[in-house]
């Protein structure tokens, strides 16, 4: 079974997306400080809990297991999330490429997909044909 | 798991809708590895060797992902002018904490 690196995953999203921590986000350059503070307000009242124990409770313990990726536009839209320093097997990547379809060229996919096989020893063109067709069932679905 | 009330709140005029997300868990049966993600938006991508395993990480990352995703629009709206931010908060508390539904589909083997 052909794995991808997470480090080459992680290098195929970062310049497309905003990589930051949970706690970057939180306490980042561009969030005024009493913003947090007033969410953390609304959260109360409106008895968030999950909202509350992910910022508050978790955050430090969420920031080791995940990597966020964010749409530095799309505020509206959930962030792609990852496990930390974990590899990706072949359908995980097919899901991330469907992700990032309007923003990532499915050949660099291919790029990846190309280098990992041949750092594994492994049929590059079977992973390639492997890894489209799983994307074409998917995109078919749709 | 999450936010079992999914009747609507009302708060200061603004109503609270608990909506609900489809997750596809995806059973490689010749890996043993269950993947699950959501189809069609962004959010987690989680495997792992059983399926309780990697319906707990799932559930993790979701509630993250929404929180951190809550949290910047709750960040837009506090810094729009009140007509937008009345739009924004509305739908900010429209989209809170979504229940997760499972549903499992069949794949041919991928390993």
């Amino acid at each position: 079974m052909l794995t991808i690196n997470y480090k080459a995953a992680y290098n195929l999203l970062e310049p497309f997306y905003q990589r930051r921590s949970l706690h970057q986000i939180v306490f980042g350059y561009d969030t005024p400080e009493n913003i947090f503070e007033a969410s953390k307000v609304a959260a109360m009242a409106l008895e968030d809990y999950d909202y509350l124990d992910v910022m508050v409770s978790k955050r430090e313990d969420l920031d080791k297991k995940f990597s966020l990726f964010i749409d530095g536009i799309d505020y509206e839209n959930l962030p792609i999330v990852l496990e930390k320093d974990k590899d990706l097997n072949l359908l995980e990547f097919v899901i991330v490429s469907l992700k990032c379809n309007n923003k990532i060229d499915p050949k660099l996919f291919h790029s990846v997909i190309e280098s990992q096989a041949e750092s594994k020893q492994k049929d590059a063109r079977l992973c390639i044909e492997l890894f489209d067709s799983i994307r074409k069932h998917f995109l078919k679905t749709k | 798991m999450g936010n079992k009330n999914t009747k609507n709140k009302i708060m200061n005029g603004l109503e609270l809708e608990t909506n609900k997300v489809s997750a596809l868990v995806i059973h490689d049966k010749n890996c043993g590895i269950y993947t699950i993600f959501i189809d069609g938006i962004n959010g987690p991508i989680i495997s792992a060797p059983t399926l309780e395993e990697a319906k707990e990480k799932f559930t993790t990352a979701f509630r993250l992902s929404v929180a951190v995703r809550n949290f910047r629009y709750f960040t837009q709206a506090v810094k729009a002018s009140d007509e937008i931010k009345k739009k924004l908060s509305k739908k900010i508390l429209g989209k809170n904490n979504p229940a997760i539904e499972y549903v499992e589909k069949e794949l041919d083997a991928v390993c």
